[in-house]
């Protein structure tokens, strides 16, 4: 026992105490501050500038309505949009398009619009622009001409309408969640991106440690430490040491994202009005986080463990790395289809599957929590497969750790398991 | 009689179809320096792992003090392995802190020694640095004190002369000796039989995985009689080779060393050797351990 806690403090705090692990904690909330708040602080706060816009309105009618109806305001009050009109003159269309297109490029104007005789039978008009990525001009320009146009075409119908815009008033759909609690308000995106962040800290931090551990034991076999090591303890309390004192880290490295976030997050959540975050980041997603997170990290970890123990070389590790990020990608590849029905039979007979238990049954709580018997059937499943795969990678350990050159082929990693 | 400190009783280890360690015994008298030789894959290091209950034998059975192995006995095994490092990312009085632990110090006191250890061989200013920092006779010398540290009963050493410096060495030596001196019992494995032959009281030649000798050293050198020559002799002594009754020559520079054959007779040969050379040095001794080494072997190999 003594040797197991030796072991186990020395790889916790061989990691706590790097750089790299301090930094982490505080980049993790970072990024993902940044990823979840930044659209939401920016659309508020982007200044959108006033739009010079010339036209020439070929169809002779449009013009006028439009400038009465293109009434948007910036937030200081002021227009949004100035339009100016261009003399429509058949013969001399070409010269003064080019006028335009020289005035644009000089940034006299921002852009220039050129409204086709048909567009009342459908002929588009045409957006001239230095940049053409202004989707909220584009979607305004689009709504109220649209309208124009219908209004014309019932006109020539003889039906007359007073007010066009509270005739066409589309509604939306407003979410709430229904938990044990009652219901909730919140949005589709705020669920998919806190079930994404939650997944990719989960991935990150399994793949990250695992990474450290097969290295580690890379390291010891390479210079022959692990004989030292094994004078002194035996390979299982070695190899148990290194798994809970780097899992310990990676804990801690969560917990302490997760206190960060909440210190620094939930000022922010009320100075944006984002309520409804609060409603998915709700206790159950989080317990459950923490305890697949757990899970994941200790099922992660036996596969490591066989990589290290089999490779001679750091190398060796990086070739061998990519299964087993396929492996826990792929509940990410899959998200879109979690969403939009988490609790379809495909889906949980895959999040029974150990390996992809984690990150899918994260995804399924954010949106919709399985019934409390498919929970604790997950994790009775992993908990059990744990207990198979660390039998399994303490026995390839105990041989491995000793063997220096080729990498195992398989039959001779089947006989290692059987040695005494 | 002596006392039998670590006693091997017909151990067996195959891997495989290779039988890398066949029926071996052997008796390690307690306090001695007690040395395993043999050629390269004789099984010295498979040896070495079952003692150390690395790995287990298939047959066999091992006692230490009158005990079978045990987790506890290895806090009183000291082991030094023959390809040596360090962590690169640990610093040098960490380390010392945590192989003292796993052999039952408190932290601080394995520090505490480590930096009397790192005094004593100039290394004290190296203590906060990081094991990638020091050179490869620094790590060398911080790994032995990592061994060392806990004053073990039993010293296990594979190979530990190999790439020291001589300056390294004698210090090795040195504490091996002061070790012994303490009552530590050491065992090391080497093929370099000079270093053997300075150290050891006892010795058991290994080859093939089979014991080929045993025995104190001076009495298995006795064994084999006063049956080799130091013989110096001015000019040209390439001829010394084809005389008859000559075994075999091996140079050791300043003089030769002649094995005699099974019925060669020193004063003949002497006579031999006078009538073509001048002769600085003709000596009756007994064979060196080198020889003794080869002669075994042969004879174990059926040559």
């Amino acid at each position: 026992m003594r040797n197991l806690w030796v072991v186990t403090k020395k790889e916790f705090l061989g990691m706590v105490k790097t750089k790299g692990f301090v930094i982490g904690i505080f980049l993790g909330p970072l990024i993902l501050g940044a990823f979840m708040f930044l659209p939401a602080f920016l659309a508020r706060k982007s200044k959108e500038p006033q739009l010079k816009m010339a036209v020439i309105d070929k169809s002779g009618w449009l013009f006028n309505k439009l400038d009465s109806v293109l009434v948007d305001t910036l937030p200081d009050g002021q227009r949004a949009y100035i339009l100016s009109r261009e003399p429509y003159r058949p013969q001399a269309f070409k010269e003064d398009e080019n006028k335009l297109r020289g005035r644009v490029l000089k940034k006299k104007l921002d852009a220039y619009l050129v409204i086709p005789a048909g567009v009342d039978t459908g002929a588009p008009p045409e957006y001239y622009a230095r940049s053409v990525g202004n989707v909220i001009t584009q979607s305004r320009l689009e709504n109220r001409i649209n309208d124009l146009l219908v209004s014309r075409r019932l006109e020539a119908q003889g039906i007359v309408v007073g007010n066009l815009k509270s005739l066409l008033k589309e509604t939306e759909i407003e979410l709430r969640q229904v938990t044990e609690k009652g219901t909730a308000k919140t949005s589709f995106l705020t669920v998919y991106l806190t079930s994404f962040f939650l997944v990719m800290i989960l991935f990150t931090t399994v793949l990250g440690y695992g990474q450290h551990l097969a290295r580690s034991i890379v390291e010891e076999k390479n210079t022959r430490i692990i004989e030292v090591l094994t004078s002194s303890a035996t390979p299982f309390q070695l190899l148990m040491g290194k798994t809970i004192g780097l899992g310990g880290a990676a804990l801690t490295a969560v917990l302490g994202m997760f206190l960060l976030g909440f210190l620094f997050g939930a000022p922010l959540v009320r100075i944006l009005e984002m309520e409804n975050i609060k409603n998915v980041f709700n206790p159950v997603l989080l317990i459950n986080f923490v305890l697949y997170l757990l899970l994941g990290y200790f099922l992660f970890m036996t596969i490591f463990t066989i990589l290290g123990a089999i490779s001679n070389s750091d190398q060796e590790v990086q070739s061998m790395v990519a299964p087993i990020v396929w492996m826990m990608i792929l509940p990410i590849i899959i998200g879109f289809l979690v969403a939009q029905n988490p609790n379809a039979g495909w889906i949980t007979v895959l999040s029974l599957i150990p390996f992809f238990t984690p990150t899918l049954m994260v995804m399924r709580i954010s949106y919709l929590p399985p019934s409390w018997p498919e929970l604790a059937a997950s994790y009775a499943i992993m908990f059990f497969s744990i207990l198979a795969m660390g039998w399994l990678a303490a026995k390839i350990y105990r041989v491995g750790i000793l063997m220096y050159g080729k990498r195992p082929t398989l039959p001779e990693l089947a006989r290692w398991v059987r040695y005494r | 009689m002596v006392e039998v400190f670590l006693k091997i009783d017909s151990i067996c280890k195959s891997f495989g179809a290779f039988k890398a360690v066949d029926g071996l015994s052997l008796e390690v008298p307690a306090g001695s320096v007690y040395g395993i030789l043999g050629p390269n894959g004789a099984g010295k290091t498979t040896t070495i792992r079952m003692l150390l209950n690395i790995i287990a034998p298939d047959s066999g059975k091992i006692e230490i003090g009158g005990r079978p192995f045990s987790e506890e006995l290895k806090k009183q095994v000291g082991y030094l392995p023959e390809e040596r490092g360090i962590f690169k990312k640990m610093k040098i009085l960490d380390l010392l802190g945590y192989f003292g632990e796993l052999k039952g110090l408190s932290s601080k006191e394995a520090k505490q020694r480590g930096t009397e250890w790192a005094e004593r061989l100039g290394l004290k200013d190296w203590l906060k640095k990081k094991g990638e920092e020091l050179s490869k006779g620094m790590q060398q010398k911080i790994q032995f004190v990592c061994t060392i540290l806990h004053e073990p009963k039993l010293l296990i050493l594979d190979e530990p002369f190999s790439g020291l410096d001589p300056i390294s060495m004698d210090l090795l030596k040195d504490t091996i000796l002061e070790l012994k001196s303490k009552g530590s019992t050491i065992l090391f494995s080497t093929h370099q039989m000079d270093s053997a032959e300075r150290l050891c009281e006892y010795i058991c030649l290994i080859n093939r995985g089979k014991k080929v000798l045993d025995g104190r050293l001076s009495e298995v050198k006795r064994g084999f009689g006063k049956s080799s020559l130091a013989v110096s002799v001015e000019g040209d002594s390439s001829y010394l080779s084809s005389l008859p009754g000559v075994a075999r020559v091996d140079d050791y520079g300043t003089y030769k060393e002649i094995r005699l054959a099974n019925g060669g007779n020193p004063q003949k040969l002497l006579q031999e050797i006078s009538a073509r050379s001048a002769v600085h040095r003709f000596e009756l001794m007994e064979p060196s351990l080198h020889n003794i080494f080869i002669e075994a072997v042969r004879a174990s190999e059926g040559k």
